[in-house]
């Protein structure tokens, strides 16, 4: 069978039923998914059944005997003035409200999407004028023009939508322009039109597709505002007229009876507020089903971590405190006195306190019945947001028990105190609110400190104190400026763990220039942040230690580190723009630490600021210290960074690919930069760099790094001469040499990288390499010294096999 | 016979003087290398020959037939001849359509196949650039970057290209995957006669790739030649630099180097008579006697041996004399 056709095959199996495309299961892999299914499906089916199941007498009907009830069994939600059923009168209301939203909102989507694309592809000046045009109406709120509108078109339902329609295009047709005229820039829009492909496939499958998704957003967002504008409408009666109501005009007749029974105006408000809610997450849905990258594996394991997470334990403490505050709440509504459930929860106040004084419990219980419902409310939040951004789920675990925590504080001591006393009452309720508090401060505090320890790492575990001993009498030898003893950084994925940096041991004698080197995804720009303390989250950074200047730094406290390797240790990296700020002048930049650091001020400051502008031969210094980022050139920002870097005259300089992104005439004139500053103030460099031409160039020793580990650790000098690693071997051979023969083939390492999911076992380079043997599949080989200043981690040359040496 | 040539090129975009009075030819078979630095006009050309820039002035002509304004039913085919790769794969392909279907829809547009041959043909062409022809049903997502680059590059095959702009197709890449691409690439080359323009800011991947090389500075050649004659006995200043910029694999770096200084200047306004005088260590800053580079435009001259080099004092000729 040939390979085409095994294509084909897969082609033909891939028709799969609908719950089972990609489609769906991206729609569903997250919780928004089914929350948009359900909420969506109860909307349909309302505004379906609702006209078929309900009479018009079940909604028209009046009984002015049974007016403004509360609650019950026959009326789910009470009554309005008229002694109609307000939740039948909700539900029937539902289609017409969707009716109008939907075609409000349509109208809105297509004379703004229509009308913004258009300007994106008008002529010059027109597409000026249009752009100007849309921004204009922008400047009116879109209720505002709709109300003016409506005096146009007259006050009834059809007057609403159009008005609507018509004010909140001008937002829509803006969002459209941007998405259309961002898009025909892209070189894959470009390589279609080289391909030669038809301007109707071009937009059909190239740029709409690639917008659809912020489209889509936008459309469902824009329909829930119109929900909300029509309803507005209404409720200023300028929208449906004579008998037929919608969501809006209930929510007037409740308002009249806000204080009597507040579920008139709630109920239709709620109603709005579920729509909205189901728009929100369709739109966001929706556009997650159609983008392709969740259409692969991760798809289905994201649909079944959510639930896994909804389930651990401190969700579940969460979700748990959470519904006991709701039940807690909703209670007393159930309860024997329905109409004023306040009363309900004093007399069972009263009873568990064994005492009758209801005045007095009135007091102190009015408190305990605000913190209960805020700290109700306020869980209910907290669940909601921790739900849905997982940095802040600790924190919002914390808080959410807090409150339930201390209402249940409040309420205890209500129970407890002396209900013959109404000032004991209130003493023992202030009690328990001060003890909440402290405890709020103090889980807060320690809450802050796990923070920033995570941030520097999480806290070393595997410092065994003899270790610690051990490194200790290294003292009496020359320290290192740097030396890392096991820095790893690790990742737990939701597909498990990754370590991108594995058990790293390195020495940066002062005045060195040390070159790391790796292909991408090696971990060589991960290492220095490590080194630096930067590890970004989610990564958890462990090491015996990392000591800098003999300091451990790894231990020490946030303050202090910052100050230290603020002082000590400076970073340069690739995109010189991304690391300045785009609003301070140069100048401010330059000087903003050292003024911080070392309270250095004035002249004195602004004549250090000019000397470092020397050092990375910047011209004409006094004018571009005034001068802001986007004035200077890539190769100008980079020797500005630099300079920045030597302010506080550092150590150490990490630079991390600073050349990659410049010219090759730039990078030689940087490198003479680096080079003139390691010699002249002395300055150790950590040089990261995929190309090891440029190491070769300037460095005295490299670090080579395949899949998180070092692999071999050279002096450059030896580089050339001595038995190397395969792998680096194989990297040096790959770099087309000026004086290699054009017609052979350039020398390439077959294969890739390993996934830092799925490492082989044994040597991560065994797959690649030329050598490979038989225990390179079993054992990961250890780095070792094969003499005093070179390190290899290949059992070819630490200990080779009989047979194996020759090739 | 020249697969191309482009005589007198003008780009402009409003203001700016992009490309300004280039010429140069691709033999057929043969590949031309396109080095300078970045803001060297190197990559409007190729967005002039396969018509994304508009040309001002000049001629493009594709087998000596003028394509410089072709439109309609010759630009269709004009599309399918002359074919352009982008330098970031992970920009260039639509990251909404599968591998299979981008290239299925290049076969549609120009070749009259039916569904069940475009087929075979598209697991063709990914074997031809050494992948799984069942990659096809993936997104451009789940490649790494020297994978996106062969999926680009067959989908170029696709069309069944006589020219291939080469926009710095591997200057995304790690040095490993780069070697593998560029072997592809001069497999694929003799395998179907394909013409080249390789574009690169990198003089050792240009030398390895092309058969003569044009030295760009500022929207001008300003050296033109065969490729071992240019890296062996480079005449213009600029050219020198240049190499003399890319690290050599010497520890401690070369030190008989004379790097360039400065930065390439603003186009809109680049410095008269000849553009390299502001920044040339053999011109007026270091030989002050030098007027002639302040005063005169070099232009491109050819000599004895066809060389092409727009200087008043040619390096080579210096030494030799």
């Amino acid at each position: 069978m040939s390979s085409a056709a095994t294509y084909s095959d897969v082609r033909a199996r891939s028709y799969l039923a609908f719950w089972r495309t990609p489609f769906f299961r991206a729609f569903l892999s997250s919780p928004s998914g089914f929350l948009a299914l359900i909420l969506t499906g109860i909307l349909l089916a309302t505004a379906l059944l609702a006209p078929l199941v309900l009479t018009r007498e079940d909604v028209y009907q009046r009984n002015v005997r049974r007016r403004l009830e509360a609650p019950s069994a026959d009326h789910v939600l009470g009554t309005d003035n008229l002694g109609r059923d307000i939740l039948k009168r909700t539900l029937y209301a539902t289609p017409l409200t969707l009716q109008l939203a939907t075609s409000a909102a349509g109208m809105a989507i297509v004379i703004g999407f229509t009308s913004g694309a258009v300007t994106a592809y008008l002529p010059g000046r027109l597409r000026k004028i249009g752009v100007r045009l849309i921004e204009v109406m922008l400047a009116f709120p879109g209720i505002l023009i709709a109300i003016m509108l409506v005096a146009v078109f007259g006050t009834s339902a059809e007057g609403a939508v159009l008005a609507i329609g018509i004010a909140f295009s001008p937002s829509l047709a803006r969002v459209a322009y941007t998405l259309a005229s961002g898009v025909a820039g892209l070189d894959y829009i470009s390589s279609a039109r080289v391909l030669g492909l038809s301007s109707r496939r071009i937009v059909f499958r190239y740029i709409i597709p690639n917008i659809a998704e912020t489209l889509i957003v936008v459309s469902f967002n824009a329909t829930a505002a119109a929900l909300v504008a029509v309803s507005s409408l209404s409720f200023l009666g300028l929208g449906v007229q004579g008998t037929q109501f919608d969501w809006g005009r209930l929510i007037t007749e409740g308002v009249l009876r806000l204080y009597q029974v507040p579920l008139l105006a709630l109920a239709p408000a709620l109603a709005i507020g579920i729509t909205g809610l189901a728009l929100g997450f369709m739109g966001e849905a929706l556009a997650r089903g159609l983008n392709p990258v969740l259409w692969t594996q991760t798809a289905s394991i994201q649909s079944r971590t959510w639930l896994r997470r909804y389930f651990s334990s401190e969700y579940l403490l969460l979700s748990g405190s959470t519904l006991l505050l709701i039940v807690f709440y909703f209670l007393p509504w159930f309860g024997p006195d329905a109409a004023d459930p306040d009363r309900t929860l004093i007399t069972g106040a009263t009873i568990l306190a064994g005492s009758s004084n209801l005045t007095a419990i009135d007091i102190g219980s009015q408190g305990a019945m605000l913190l209960l419902r805020s700290g109700a409310w306020i869980a209910l939040l907290l669940g909601i947001v921790s739900y849905f951004f997982e940095r802040y789920r600790r924190i919002c675990a914390v808080l959410g028990l807090i409150c339930g925590f201390g209402a249940a504080s409040y309420f205890v001591s209500l129970l407890l105190a002396d209900f013959g006393n109404p000032g004991t009452a209130l003493a023992s309720a202030q009690l328990g609110f001060y003890f909440g508090l402290i405890a709020t401060i103090l889980l807060i505090l320690q809450v802050i400190s796990d923070k920033s320890a995570e941030t520097r790492g999480g806290r070393h575990a595997a410092v065994a104190p003899s270790e610690g001993r051990e490194a200790a009498t290294d003292a009496s030898l020359p320290q290192p400026l740097l030396q890392a003893r096991g820095l790893t950084v690790r990742f737990d994925l939701e597909s498990g763990p990754i370590v991108p940096v594995n058990d790293i041991n390195l020495d940066l004698a002062e005045g060195e220039i040390v070159g790391v080197v790796g292909e991408s995804g090696s971990g060589k720009s991960l290492t220095a942040l490590a080194i630096a303390q930067l590890v970004p989250h989610p990564g958890v950074l462990s090491a015996q230690h990392v000591r800098l200047r003999g300091e451990d730094i790894t231990v020490m406290p946030a303050g202090e580190l910052r100050y230290f390797l603020g002082s000590e240790m400076a970073m340069i990296f690739q995109d010189p723009m991304s690391s300045l700020n785009p609003a301070l002048k140069i100048g401010t930049q330059l000087t903003e630490a050292t003024r911080v650091h070392r309270r250095i001020r004035g002249k004195q400051l602004h004549k250090m600021a000019l000397e470092r502008m020397a050092d990375v031969h910047i011209s004409a210094a006094e004018t571009r210290l005034k001068q802001y980022p986007h004035e200077f050139s890539g190769g100008m920002r980079q020797r500005a960074m630099i300079a920045m870097g030597l302010m506080n005259s550092p150590s150490l300089i990490i630079a991390d690919e600073p050349t990659t992104a410049l010219d090759v005439t730039i990078q030689a004139q940087i490198i003479d930069v680096l080079r003139e500053i390691n010699q002249e103030q002395g300055t150790t460099i950590m040089l990261i760099s995929h190309d090891i031409g440029v190491i070769i160039e300037i460095c005295s020793r490299v670090l080579v790094m395949y899949a998180g580990r070092i692999v071999e650790d050279v002096k450059i000098t030896e580089l050339m001469t001595t038995d190397k690693h395969p792998y680096t071997e194989a990297l040096i051979a790959a770099v087309p040499a000026f004086d290699s023969n054009r017609d052979e083939p350039l020398a390439s390492i077959p294969g890739r990288p390993p996934d830092l999911d799925n490492l082989p076992a044994g040597c991560a380079f065994a797959p690649r390499c030329p050598y490979v043997f038989e225990r390179c599949h079993e054992e990961t080989p250890p780095l070792l010294h094969v003499d005093e200043t070179h390190r290899i981690a290949c059992f070819l040359r630490t200990d080779p096999p009989e047979d194996a040496t020759r090739e | 016979m020249n697969k191309l040539r482009v005589r007198d090129l003008v780009v402009r975009y409003g203001q700016l003087t992009a490309v300004d009075g280039v010429s140069f030819g691709i033999p057929a078979g043969g590949t031309l290398g396109l080095v300078g630095e970045s803001g060297s006009g190197k990559s409007t050309i190729a967005r002039a020959i396969v018509q994304l820039a508009s040309v001002a002035r000049g001629q493009i002509a594709l087998d000596e037939v003028d394509i410089t304004f072709a439109r309609g039913a010759d630009l269709n085919e004009l599309r399918s001849r002359i074919q352009m790769i982008f330098q970031d794969p992970y920009a260039s392909l639509n990251p909404r359509l599968s591998v299979g279907a981008m290239i299925d829809e290049v076969l549609q547009r120009h070749r009259s196949l039916n569904a069940d041959e475009r087929r075979q043909e598209v697991g063709r062409l990914l074997e031809m650039v050494a992948l799984d022809p069942l990659f096809a049903d993936r997104y451009p997502h789940q490649f790494s970057g020297g994978q996106r680059q062969r999926i680009a590059i067959a989908r170029t095959l696709a069309s069944q290209p006589e020219l291939v702009i080469l926009d710095e197709v591997v200057s995304a890449l790690d040095v490993s995957v780069q070697a593998e691409i560029l072997n592809l690439l001069r497999e694929l080359q003799r395998e179907f006669q394909l013409s080249y323009l390789f574009i690169s800011h990198d003089l050792s991947v240009v030398r390895y790739m092309s058969d003569s090389v044009c030295v760009m500075y500022l929207g001008q050649i300003v050296e033109w030649k065969e490729t071992e004659d240019l890296f062996r006995q480079p005449e213009h200043p600029y050219t020198q630099g240049l190499i003399d910029s890319i690290p050599k694999m010497i520890v401690g770096g070369d030190p008989n180097r004379i790097p360039l200084s400065g930065e390439i200047p603003d186009p809109h306004d680049p410095p008269p008579a000849c553009r390299f005088h502001t920044r040339c260590p053999f011109g007026p800053l270091a030989h002050p006697e030098r007027a002639a580079c302040r005063e005169d435009d070099p232009h491109l001259r050819i000599d004895k041996s066809n060389h092409y080099a727009a200087c008043h004092y040619p390096l080579v000729r210096k030494e030799l004399a």
